[in-house]
């Protein structure tokens, strides 16, 4: 599943995220629910800041896994694996558990490789055969 | 009897109050997780929480 189609997914399943951009190691927007592409930015910086205020919060210590900023207007969530970062914002009142739950699942995703098409054999004989009879 | 009544009305108008200031602060949470499985919750007013809570307020103005 391609980075796209995990993030298609999560707004699909999740009830209470909102938007999400997928961030690659470089900080660049990778892919994007939202279709305003200054929207997306804008939540990559949010994202950013996120990281670089939570990490100051521990310098030195362990890298930052996840980030959770709960408003009563929303949620900011930003979750990490493996150099890539999800940033998601929820409706009120999101279960924190579940929403990290589903932002996990999508990060995993979507650093899977596209599945492949499975190749069916041809039958060369049976469609002679087909042919013949007509 | 209309002291009295003026102290409950007084109470409670105070516990209202405390009670939404406590609503407001409880909703305005930020947690921060570590690769090594372990959190900590951001203290409002430090200047961290200020912070996050500043970006994600601009982040949900949409």
């Amino acid at each position: 599943m391609d980075a796209q189609a995990a993030l298609d997914e999560l707004t699909i399943l999740s009830r209470q995220v909102v938007e999400a951009v997928l961030l690659a190691a470089d900080g660049r927007v990778a892919a994007s629910t939202v279709a305003d592409e200054g929207r997306a930015d804008a939540l990559a910086r949010a994202g950013q800041e996120l990281l670089s205020v939570a990490a100051g919060v521990r310098a030195g210590g362990p890298a930052v896994e996840r980030v959770e900023v709960a408003l009563d207007e929303g949620s900011l969530f930003l979750v990490r694996d493996a150099g890539r970062t999800l940033v998601a914002t929820t409706v009120a009142d999101a279960t924190p558990g579940l929403v990290l739950y589903d932002l996990r699942t999508a990060l995993r995703r979507s650093a899977e490789a596209p599945a492949r098409r499975r190749r069916t054999r041809s039958r060369p004989d049976t469609a002679e055969t087909a042919g013949g009879d007509a | 009897m209309r002291k009295l009544l003026l102290l409950t009305a007084l109470a409670t108008l105070a516990w209202r109050l405390w009670r939404r200031s406590r609503d407001a602060g409880e909703l305005e949470r930020a947690i921060v997780g570590y690769e090594d499985g372990s959190s900590l919750v951001l203290d409002p007013g430090t200047p961290e929480h200020e912070r996050v809570v500043a970006v994600a307020r601009e982040a949900l103005g949409r």
